[in-house]
């Protein structure tokens, strides 16, 4: 999870977030000296001497005070803006790694994409990225309207049903960084969280090779968890490569036990807050869409949530 | 001098007459405008009594959002706090934006208007009293019911923008959405009729003389203001209609699955939303332009760039919806256009803070309540209007966007530019309608405990934008450095309270009202409503020959109490008022007002009941109110337009004038042009959905087949035009009978609606099923929209024929007549459009 | 209503500007025509601006009463405050 100081939006940690705090700095300058402007010429006309306040009173004061100098400061913020703007959504090349992200109530569904565009990874609430190039992310929804928005690599961008928006992020040194959706989306909006974490090139490669081949591979036998996991009705929901749990409708669990958070970015991710997760997820994220599994023992509880912990 | 009218402007020259006036007259007035007691106060139309209870019971909206979102600032003070469960939450927010945007602010500044601006333009009342009455009922009965869903859980929940498809019914299946539809829906109708009322007032009830270079500033806002409401308001009433028909049966405007968009509803949505901002920011800068020249004793500095600014946001206003939209991913270009219209409508806003400014430094203003707030609302919108700027810039969006930064720069603009300037008049004009002054010294404990809690609560909140903290989020996680931020704000919230509870205890001591021995003119102002008045307004109704007429004539107001201008008397033994021409406010007739009734009441009451009905599906009850609604209506309709035996009446000083006269020169003529513009506007916006949908999802429309019946449809139209043409023709002639005009418009009805219902048919016998795809749904919407229209028409030509056989159609022209003969030509031109529209759009595949 | 029509004429025209643009933009959106037409369609407007501002402001030297005057500067700073918005909005073709 991301701190709240410094400001994630002033202290950016790609070339997108970076031009926009940049902005933001030249903004928060533009405001005070109009601020100074406005208030030392109130304080002048309610208590300044006669003199001046004569000066003041007059109609040339509107049309230096309130058209021209605005005039000028509007007019340099617009045609830099239009210009970052340009900048920052210039065309995509094609070659850049492409990942596909999809809004759900109230999580994220990731999927990596080759060259061709298929999706050859499959993973979810957390994206992998590596440092000093631009990542292309498709963002759709597969409900109602959610926002993407990771502030220290990049502004937000709407996931819209029907729609696809394309956004790039950049890092540039290893790290994580976290999100939150910015778009009301119903009943836990607040309690949808995502986390990107970034890492050297080289790191970042090994980390897709092993992936790539787990998809392609069973894993080892799960034992009793595993049994459970099925009988249990967790894979209708979710789905763990290789296995016989090929649900959809939930987030992809093959490579959950990696993963930083529980639920989307709102619990550490450990074999208590799993096993509490599975027991009851509707106290702790109201209407999600997993039932809670009041009828499993502890003893299963802690099965399920051992087998999970072997998923990465 | 030139004359708009050919009145000639020396008449005025006579006033003030010189002889003395009878006792007498008064008392007439008086006996004539007195307002019924016990339970007939029911049906009370005055503006006098109407006003206050508007601007009361929008009061008592902004006290109820205002508790919403101190329990709102309760829940959010510390991370993860169980105050508002996240479902109680979602319904809070929601109702704490809709109630403080269309049950606070819309209505205050229009209860404002009305309670004001008669006396302001020295008016007897405003051109329709009982469409004030109705706008007023409406209002008061839908909003309390409206408000009441939140104590039994049914409170809308998809925050104030209603985004499907989250508000769709595959997320939103409870009625709570229905709520905000139609409750909403049918107090934005509310606040229309109260716009039309105000825009024909201003511009037909001013004193002679007030030519627009002499109107106050607030009219001129309130002017710019209902302008913009007839324009603004159809989108979000389409949008509305649009996401109720699909909620209820299924037609997919905003379903992606099915050919529709959800961007539409932003585009239509924020069409309005943006504007609203506008309308409500610009009648409190009427009223801070008004009183910063009172307070500062002197005359404003840069009225004519005042008045280029209200007309310039006017304006300007419409070019910025989509800056609410930057992040949804739209061509840069196309953003480039918002960002800069967001930058040219901060221009006219600078241009009236300075213009504050200079008149403060020209003139002595007093250290007194309302100084204080219009000064400290003053800095407080400033504040807002830069962080606007700074959200005006695209890539600075995309990170503040949805955050607290968003709510911080709101609230700014908001309550600086409206809430302050509000709690000013409160001070300034409660002189006008109590006996006993607002305390001075509670009065500036009020404004320090406001400014400073507002100051508390949204200063650090913009921090808690920036460091990430989304809108609408019932909790938050511990561990990101947003408790401190958010602890103050909860805090600021508090003291912002107890300002306002001190205002309200001032309220409860000091506030007596009356509308004769009103304590007056307390901070010197030289504008007309400063005259003595009583329920008639003013004695007489003055020549104005200046902005601020009270100070340029310090005997003016005693010759108007004497008797020595217009009107001193009245001159058909009835309510009326002097009909002015809108630029130069030449006399032009005299218009009988109607008086007391108890239909408005009844009429309101069951639109009301129509609506909140069927949102909780009592679906019979709730169709049974329709036609008790339309009949309370008409009933109060069937008073309207009579003539009395004076053809011509003096007005004083031998000026005569008519009591009856139609077309341009009439205010109902005006009125019906208004409610034409918005039908207008909804056809228009209709239009724009149907391309607009069509432009995004092109692969689910097909082309009609046998588009040739837009022909005899649109033929028949054409012959309904000519018909109705026809009869406002033989309405003038001499020969013709009693009937054969009314016969005329009836064939035209006739015409037209067989027209429609050959359109109807031959449409349906194509097979666009309105459940598959939007083009249907759409061409279903288009076709029911023009049903509407036809629903009025049959109406009307009954209500026509009614009134032609009770002889009240008056040859050679006739008000009645004339609207429907206006709304005949319309309908005929809707429907032809609807049918091409359908028929030939998509052209190709 | 010409005495509307002479006031609002500079507002009305910076309305027709805007809306024209922005379907010029949505029919070709993304490509160099909609860039062209919108930067012609805004030298078009801020010509038809400054022109009608010449005939207001000889109007205005003949104007009868000081209300045909007054009414007059009104338009004419209207046009003033339409040209720059005008402008602003022909430059997203050029830097957008």
């Amino acid at each position: 999870m991301f701190e709240g100081w410094p400001p994630p939006i002033l202290d950016p940690a790609g070339p997108y977030a970076g031009s926009i705090a940049t902005l933001s700095w030249i903004l928060f300058a533009m405001a005070a000296v109009v601020m100074i402007v406005v208030l030392g010429a109130l304080y002048l006309a309610l208590f300044g001497r006669r003199t001046i306040q004569s000066k003041l009173g007059g109609k040339t004061v509107i049309w230096l005070g309130g058209v021209a100098f605005p005039a000028v400061v509007l007019t340099i913020l617009l045609v830099y803006g239009l210009s970052l703007t340009r900048h920052l959504s210039s065309p995509v090349n094609g070659n850049e790694l492409r990942v596909r992200i999809t809004g759900e109530m109230w999580w994220w569904r990731v999927a990596y994409l080759d060259q061709r565009g298929r999706e050859v990874i499959q993973d979810a609430n957390e994206l992998h990225i590596p440092t000093g190039r631009p990542i292309v992310l498709e963002l759709e929804s597969a409900d109602v309207i959610h926002s993407f928005w990771v502030p220290r690599l990049s502004g937000k961008l709407d996931m819209i049903p029907g729609r696809r928006n394309l956004m790039r992020i950049q890092a540039d040194a290893p790290g994580i960084f976290g999100g939150q959706c910015a778009e009301f989306c119903g009943g836990a909006h607040a309690l949808m969280g995502f986390t990107v974490i970034a890492h050297e090139p080289a790191r970042f490669a090994r980390l897709i090779e092993a992936r790539r081949k787990r998809e392609r591979e069973a894993p080892a036998d799960g034992g009793t968890g595993a049994q459970l996991f099925e009988t249990a009705g967790c894979a209708a929901c979710h789905r763990i490569a290789g296995t016989g749990a090929n649900g959809l409708a939930g987030p992809d669990l093959t490579y959950v036990a990696t993963r930083r958070t529980l639920g989307a970015g709102i619990l550490p991710n450990n074999r208590g807050t799993m096993i509490g997760w599975i027991g009851n997820s509707q106290a702790i994220k109201l209407n999600n869409k997993m039932p809670p599994y009041t009828v499993l023992s502890a003893e299963q509880l802690t099965e399920l949530a051992v087998y999970l912990e072997s998923q990465k | 001098m030139t004359s708009e009218t050919g009145f000639d402007p020396k008449l005025y020259d006579r006033f003030p007459t010189a002889e003395a006036r009878s006792q007498s007259e008064v008392e007439e007035l008086e006996r004539i405008w007195a307002a019924p007691r016990g339970w007939r106060r029911l049906t009370i139309v005055n503006n006098n009594y109407v006003g206050l209870w508007y601007v009361a019971t929008a009061f008592l909206f902004f006290l109820l959002a205002g508790v919403l979102a101190l329990v709102i600032r309760t829940q959010l003070a510390l991370p993860l706090l169980g105050v508002l469960p996240q479902e109680t939450y979602n319904q809070f927010f929601t109702m704490h934006g809709t109630v403080m945007m269309f049950l606070f602010a819309v209505p205050m500044m229009e209860a404002i208007g009305v309670m004001l601006l008669p006396q302001m333009l020295a008016a007897r009342d405003l051109p329709f009293p009982r469409l004030s009455a109705y706008a007023f009922w409406a209002y008061f009965v839908g909003g309390l019911c409206f408000f009441c869903s939140i104590f039994v859980g049914l409170a809308p929940n998809g925050g104030w923008f209603m985004y499907p498809p989250l508000t769709s019914t595959t997320y939103s299946p409870g009625i709570n959405a229905d709520f905000w539809l139609l409750g909403i829906g049918f107090i934005e109708i509310s606040a229309i009729a109260g716009a039309i009322e105000i825009l024909v007032g201003i511009l037909k009830t001013r004193a002679p003389g007030m030519t627009l270079a002499r109107m106050p500033l607030f009219a001129w806002a309130m002017l710019v203001f209902a302008g913009m409401i007839l324009i603004a308001f159809p989108a979000v009433i389409l949008a509305t209609l649009l996401l109720e028909l699909e909620r209820a049966l299924n037609w997919p405007f905003f379903d992606a699955t099915r050919g529709g968009d959800p961007m539409l509803w932003q585009h239509l949505f924020w069409f309005f939303g943006h504007p609203e901002v506008y309308i409500i920011f610009l009648p409190a800068a009427g009223l801070v332009s008004m009183m910063v020249a009172s307070l500062a004793k002197t005359e404003l500095v840069g009225y004519q760039l005042i008045v280029l600014a209200l007309l310039g946001t006017g304006f300007l206003s419409f070019g910025v919806w989509a800056h609410h939209m930057f992040a949804t991913g739209m061509p840069t270009l196309s953003v480039g256009f918002f960002a800069a219209a967001s930058m040219s409508v901060s221009l006219p806003a600078g241009i009236q803070v300075f213009s504050w400014i200079a008149t403060l430094a020209v003139g002595k203003p007093s250290y007194n309540t309302p100084t204080l707030f219009v000064v400290g609302g003053l800095v407080t919108f400033v504040m807002g209007g830069l962080t606007g700027v700074m959200v005006a810039m695209v890539p600075f969006d995309w990170q503040a966007h949805d955050t607290h930064f968003i709510v911080a720069h709101l609230h700014y603009v908001l309550i600086g530019g409206a809430v302050f300037p509000v709690f000013a008049a409160f001070y300034y004009w409660s002189g006008m309608a109590s006996r006993r002054r607002l305390s001075e010294r509670m009065g500036r404990w009020v404004f320090w405990l406001m400014f400073a809690g507002m100051h508390i609560t949204f200063l650090p909140m913009h921090l808690t934008g920036l460091m990430g903290m989304p809108r609408r989020v019932y909790t938050y996680l511990p561990g990101k450095d947003w408790e401190w931020t958010n602890l103050l704000s909860t805090v600021g919230a508090f003291i912002l309270a107890a300002g306002i509870l001190l205002f309200l205890i001032d309220l409860a001591r000091n506030f007596r009202f009356t509308t004769e021995n009103d304590v007056g003119n307390l901070y010197g102002g030289g504008t007309l409503e400063w005259l003595p008045t009583g329920l008639y307004s003013t004695r007489s109704i003055p020549v104005v020959k200046s902005r601020q007429p009270l100070w340029d004539d310090p005997k003016l107001a005693r010759h108007v109490a004497e008797g020595r201008y217009l009107l001193p008397y009245s001159a058909t033994g009835r309510r009326e008022t002097l009909i002015t021409s809108p630029v130069r406010a030449e006399p032009q007739y005299l218009q009988v007002m109607v008086g007391p009734s108890v239909w408005p009441f009844l009429g309101a009451v069951f639109t009301a009941g129509f609506f909140l009905l069927l949102t909780v599906q009592a679906y019979a009850l709730s169709i049974a109110c329709l036609p008790l609604a339309t009949l309370s209506i008409l009933r109060w309709l069937w008073d309207t337009d009579r003539q009395v035996p004076q053809k011509e009446v003096d007005v004083g000083a031998g000026i005569m004038l008519p009591t009856y006269v139609t077309g341009p020169r009439a205010h109902g003529w005006w009125a019906t042009i208004c409610v034409l513009v918005v039908a207008g506007m909804i056809f228009l916006m209709a239009v724009f959905s149907y391309l607009f949908v069509y432009g995004i999802h092109p692969s689910f429309w097909t082309i009609p087949t046998d588009r040739w019946w837009a022909f005899p449809v649109a033929a028949g139209y054409a012959a309904g035009a000519s018909l109705t043409l026809y009869g406002r023709h033989l309405m003038g002639r001499e020969g013709a009978s009693k009937w054969s005009p009314t016969a005329a418009l009836l064939f035209a009805s006739a015409f037209i609606i067989a027209s429609f219902a050959t359109d109807w048919f031959t449409w349906q016998a194509q097979g666009f099923d309105p459940e598959v795809s939007a083009q249907g749904a759409f061409a279903q919407a288009m076709l029911a929209l023009e049903g509407q229209m036809i629903a009025v028409i049959v109406l009307m030509a009954g209500y026509l024929a009614a009134r032609t056989a009770s002889g009240l159609v008056t040859r050679p022209r006739n008000t009645t007549f004339d609207v429907v003969s206006l709304f005949l030509l319309y309908t005929a031109a809707q429907g032809t459009a609807t049918a091409i529209l359908l028929r030939f759009f998509p052209a190709s595949g | 209503m010409r005495f509307w029509r002479n006031l609002l004429d500079g507002l009305i025209l910076w309305t027709a500007h805007f809306f024209a643009i922005l379907i010029i933009a949505s029919l070709w959106p993304g490509t160099l025509l909609a860039r062209i037409l919108v930067l012609m369609a805004t030298i078009l407007a801020l010509a038809i601006a400054g022109w009608h501002s010449m005939l207001v402001l000889r109007n205005m030297r003949a104007a009868p009463d000081d209300f045909t005057r007054w009414s007059g500067g009104l338009a004419l700073l209207g046009y003033a405050l339409a040209g720059t918005a005008i402008l602003y909005q022909g430059l997203p073709s050029l830097l957008a």
